[in-house]
Parts: structure tokens; sequence; C-alpha cells
């Protein structure tokens, strides 16, 4: 047996791929495998599924609903749930852009030793359950809660102010917790800044804000688009957070998913709002990698 | 922008530096000292005063840490200085950041941008010249055939040797046309030969441009062969001034003596009619400004200008002296001299012009001699 490992480069190459294959396939490949399948079966009167019975009613059900006639009529409830998703995502994507990259550039230009810490400091939440952390924004944000007080402490308003269960909520608590995703690759590509660049540009007559914007952002656009893809994905399959800080009213897809298999008994069209929340993320990596592709490092 | 104040001639202003009105920048008592807790605050620029000259080779020579890439920094804006003034053509600039100012520099390590052509590297400068499309493509190119690389528009950085960097990095400094080009050690990333050819190349370009070089390197051949003067440095302060020939021949302090070139160092005391007392020898001085009668000094004289003659034929300004050893370079020949009454061994070189030019062999005793102006009186 040995002998013949040492004899094949083949067998060899073989083992040594085989366990990251193996990993790939049963974690990644099977549960998706099963989740494509489930999305085209009948779905199950008390839930599950009906395995024999096929259908493709789960995808003609994204976008339409049957009447009493049985006919076909277009339900716009779910891709209303997408866009606004989508819309979240987007708003907190650009947030945390607009906060995270000063943040990143402020600690690339301290000291080797400070940046430890605070590249530190930046992770801290994560050492909290989601949950929980969650949970203290509402403290935050509901009616009397800490930041109405304050807001009618400080007399900045005479009734009470309320954020909890708006998309506004659902934003905050969003860019909150992914923060630190947009903060780190960014920070990643400006440490890696030669800021020589920076004075080179001072030199040849660029201003602060032209150095920034044609010497800084161009080279750590790897660091921004890494970022901005690492924010806004998970952000689209948000659960926690909407579910949470959103109340009932606003629904995000993860939340439309979760009712699916909980409380609708529809396991076909949970698995079907999964797929296309997968199409349109896989969409949106290839316009990533094909956009980045040929940059310079 | 900065109020114009005109220069005053300074009162303690040296008397080899050129006139307030010829000085294209002039740099008064600056100062810079940098303090970290827990140390003792380094004073990398301490007390430094230099004028020069519109259309001059300056360069700065000194070993690393002598803080003349502190004193260009201050020159470009990159550092403000702890006291002291940085006037450009009679206007005090000390305040000024550096894209206020129409000085460039070439980096060290090039500092060309990455992810933008030759062509748009070279540009960058000229963006807010207020300059057309066409004039900004005219000045590249004119720019990339000043430094041999035309036709080079389009590749990337990436995409060059390092020499082809070296030049790009220039043509995008020079396209500007500034009143003051700074070279940071330019050449210090080049190979010897390629390092050769960019000193006569960066020679021409300052002749050709007419702008005001100052030129940075620890290296003292490079500072000799390029430099219209050169200011050596250590520790901060200015210690000379002046013409490579005046820097190489009449030093004036010890450390200039050491770090330019080979010497000799003699200890001698100076007697009346301007002549110094070396072991058994009197020896006449061409210059002892600055010293007593009776001071006991150090001498610096050049190995090329100690004079060996054969026998021991006296005469009261040579000394006795044993050959120790011998180096043939091919040009010229080393003797290591052990000369009586003096402590440390002495170097001579003679030239090998022809057949006739006097050979010593080992163990062979001789005379040395000294021309008057070889000899130079150090301060400590």
């Amino acid at each position: 047996m040995l002998e013949a490992i040492r004899r094949s480069p083949r067998l060899q190459r073989l083992l040594l791929i085989g366990p990251a294959v193996a990993i790939v396939v049963v974690f990644m490949l099977l549960p998706l495998g099963l989740m494509a399948y489930v999305s085209f079966l009948e779905r199950g009167q008390y839930g599950g599924v009906i395995w024999d019975q096929y259908t493709v009613e789960a995808y003609v059900g994204f976008f339409f609903e049957r009447d009493f006639l049985d006919n076909l009529v277009v339900n716009t409830d779910y891709v209303s749930i997408y866009l606004r998703s989508f819309l979240l995502s987007l708003l907190t994507t650009v947030i945390a852009l607009a906060v995270g990259f000063p943040v990143a550039l402020y600690i690339a230009l301290q000291p080797p030793s400070r940046r430890k810490l605070l590249v530190f400091l930046v992770t801290i939440p994560f050492w909290t359950n989601l949950l929980v952390r969650n949970y203290a924004w509402i403290l935050l944000l509901r009616t009397n809660g800490l930041i109405d007080q304050w807001a009618q402490g400080l007399g900045l308003t005479d009734q009470s102010i309320s954020i909890l269960y708006t998309p506004a909520a659902i934003a905050i608590g969003l860019t909150y917790s992914y923060l630190p995703f947009m903060v780190l690759p960014i920070y990643a590509s400006l440490e890696k800044l030669d800021f020589r660049l920076v004075e080179a540009a001072y030199d040849l007559y660029a201003t602060r804000l032209q150095a920034l914007r044609r010497v800084v952002v161009p080279l750590s656009l790897p660091g921004i688009a890494a970022g901005c893809t690492l924010v806004f994905i998970p952000c689209l399959g948000a659960y926690v957070t909407p579910e949470l800080l959103g109340g009932s009213k606003e629904l995000m897809i993860g939340n439309l998913i979760q009712l699916q298999f909980g409380a609708s008994r529809n396991w076909p069209l949970g698995s079907a709002l999964a797929f296309t929340l997968l199409a349109f993320v896989l969409l949106a990596m290839l316009v990533y990698l094909l956009r980045f592709r040929k940059l310079p490092e | 922008m900065m109020e114009a104040s005109t220069l005053a001639p300074a009162a303690d202003a040296p008397t080899s530096a050129a006139a307030p009105k010829d000085a294209r920048i002039v740099i008064e008592n600056a100062v810079k000292v940098y303090a970290s807790a827990g140390e003792a605050p380094v004073r990398a620029l301490d007390d430094v005063s230099i004028r020069i000259a519109p259309n001059e080779f300056f360069t700065l020579l000194g070993p690393s840490g002598c803080g003349k890439t502190t004193l260009l920094r201050t020159i470009a804006g990159f550092e403000q200085p702890t006291s002291g003034r940085v006037v450009l053509d009679g206007v005090d600039i000390t305040g000024q950041p550096p894209f206020r100012r129409p000085i460039n520099t070439v980096f060290q390590n090039y500092a060309l941008f990455p992810h933008m052509t030759v062509a748009h590297n070279v540009a960058f400068g000229l963006e807010k010249s207020g300059l057309g499309k066409d004039e900004i493509a005219a000045r590249v190119d004119e720019m990339l055939a000043l430094v041999h690389l035309s036709g080079m528009h389009r590749r990337m950085p990436a995409q060059l040797s390092g020499g082809q960097q070296q030049r790009v990095a220039l043509a995008r400094a020079l396209a500007p046309h500034p009143k003051v080009l700074l070279l940071d050690e330019p050449l210090s990333a080049l190979d010897l030969k390629l390092r050769k050819g960019m000193q006569i190349e960066l020679k021409r370009l300052q002749r050709d441009t007419g702008i005001t070089f100052v030129f940075v390197t620890h290296d003292q051949e490079e500072a000799l062969t390029m430099s219209d003067r050169i200011a050596v440095m250590k520790d901060g302060k200015v210690l000379q001034i002046g013409p490579p020939q005046e820097i190489y021949q009449r030093p004036q302090v010890r450390f200039v003596a050491d770090f330019i070139g080979e010497t000799n160092f003699l200890k001698g005391r100076l007697e009346p009619g301007g002549v110094a007392r070396i072991g058994e020898a009197a020896v006449p001085l061409a210059s002892a400004q600055g010293h007593a009668e009776g001071e006991t000094v150090t001498l610096a004289v050049r190995p090329e200008r100690v004079f060996l003659h054969p026998g021991e034929a006296a005469s009261p300004d040579t000394l006795g002296a044993t050959v120790e050893n011998i180096i043939y370079f091919g040009t010229d020949t080393t003797y290591h001299l052990r000369v009586d009454g003096l402590p440390d061994p002495l170097v001579a070189r003679v030239q090998n012009r022809d057949q006739s030019s006097p050979t010593f062999g080992q163990g062979a005793r001789v005379r040395v001699g000294f021309p008057p102006d070889g000899l130079s009186v150090l301060r400590d």
C-alpha cells in the first residue's frame, strides 16, 4: 500500500487534496443540493415535504399567488421584501464605508504598537453574543430608551422619539454589527500602503484631499471592495437584527425564509427563496471578480 | 499665501556664502529637535545656515543620521523646523505646506504611483499648473525625451527596471519646472555601473535645465564628482561648506578630512614664521589662520601630497622614514612608512608615470616631505 503511494504521484495528489474536497462536498455541496432538491418538491400539509412529488410551484410562488379561480396573480410581497433587504443592505454598506474608511485610515497612520491595540478594540464586539448586542440596541433605541431620554433631556425634541421597529433601527443595528468587517480589510490594504507615495503627491502640488482621492483610495480599492462585499452579503441574509430591531412589520429576506420553515410550513418556498438569494449573491461576487481581477496590488 | 518678506543680510553670515540677492534658497539657523517620551531629545538639525545660489548643484554630504535628509525634508516642507527659517527667492516659506512650494523631490525609493502609467506619473504635478491637455501631453513627451524614455508612456512602473524607474522619478519631479529640485540619495539603489552613468546624466540635466539641485548623499565620491559646492554634515551640524576641491584639499575639521578620501593625521606644534614642528622637521605652512603660535594642532595631508626622496640626505623640512609595506595599484603605488619620531604610520601614494618614477624597496630608508599647501591645520 505505502509502496504504491510512493510510486504514484497521482495518488499522492489525490490523498493530499482529498480531505479538502471531502469537506467541501460534505459541508457545502450536500446541504446545498438537498436545499435545491427540496425547493422542487410539493409542500407537506403540516410542514416538511412530499419526497416524490416534483413541482416548480415554489419558484412560481415567488412572483405570483393563485386567486380563488386558480389564476396566477402577480404578488409583489416577496419582491418588495427582497427590494427592502437590498436597499437596507446597500444603505448599511454605504454608512459602514463612510464610517469605516476614516477609522481604518486613522489606525493605519498610528505607530505600529498602537495599531495592534486599535485593531483589537475594533474586534471587541465579536467577543459578545450578537443576540445580546442587539438587545442592548433595543434598550438604546426604544421609546424612553437612553437615546430618547438624552434627546429630550438636551431639549432636541419635546415628544418622545421612537426609532425602534423602523427600517432606521435595522440600518443602525446592521451597521453596528458589520462595521468591523468593513474596517479590517480596508485597514489591511492601507497598512500595506507606502505613505511615501502620499508625500510624493503632496510634493507634486496635490492637497490632502486630492492625495486621498488620487493615491490613497485607488491603492486601497481591493480592501474597500472586500469590505463592501463582506458587509453587503451578510446583511442580505441578516436574521437576528431585523427580527429584534425591526419588529414584525419590517421583514428582511432572512426572516422571510425563517417564516417559511416555521410558521408557514412551506419548506419548498423557503428553499426557493434561499436559492434566489444565493443566485443574487453569486451574481454580486461575479461582478466583483470581473471588476477587480486586473487591479495591481 | 505667506507675506513676502525681503531678506536682510544676516549679521553672522559666513563670508564664503553668496550675496543674499544671489541666493535661491536660504536656510537660516534651522533647528529641528525630535523629542520622544523617556528619551533625551535628538537635535537632528543644530543651527544650520546655508545659502544656495540659483543654478547651483549643491550637495549635502554626511554619514547616516547626520541630519542631511531632515534638512532636505525641511526644504521640501515635510518637516517643520523647531526654529529657524527657510527662504525661497527672498520669500519666507517656512510655514507653507509642500504642495504650495515650487520645489519637487526625487525620493530615495522613487515613490512612483504604482497604479498609474509612466505618462500619468509624469503628468501628476502638471495637473494643477493650469496647463491645457495638449500642453501637458507635450511637456510629458519633452520630459520623457529628456530622460531617454521616449515611447514608454503607457508602461506601468512595475514593468520598468530600477534605472528606468529612477528616470521616471526624475522626469516627474522636473516636469513642473520647479525652482529647486531635491534629490534624496536617488542613486543608492542602483548598481555601480548604472550609478556612474546616472551621475553624469544628473549633472547634464542640471546644466540643461538650469534648475537648482540639492542633492543628498553619503557617498563622498559622488559628492566630489557632481557638486558645485558641498556641505559636509555631522550630528545635525554643518562642518564645512565649499567647492569639492576646497573640501578635499583644505579640510578644516578632522571629520571632514577623515570622511572624504584617505588622509594622514599628524601632530605638530605651530612655530613663528608660519612653520609647523612635526617630529624633527620644521615644515612651512601655506596658512595657519585662526591658530595661535605655540599651539599643538592636528595636521592633515593626503597620501598623494606626501613627497618621497631617496636616501638619507638631511634637510630641515623633511623627516626620515623606513618603508614598511608596498602596495602596487598599477596607476600608482602606496607606501606604508614608519616615520622617525612619529607614533603613527604614514601613507604615501606615488604615481607611476614612467620608468623614471622613483621606486622604493621594503625596508628602504627615505625622506618624507610635505608641500606647504598640502598640509591643512584642523579644528577639532
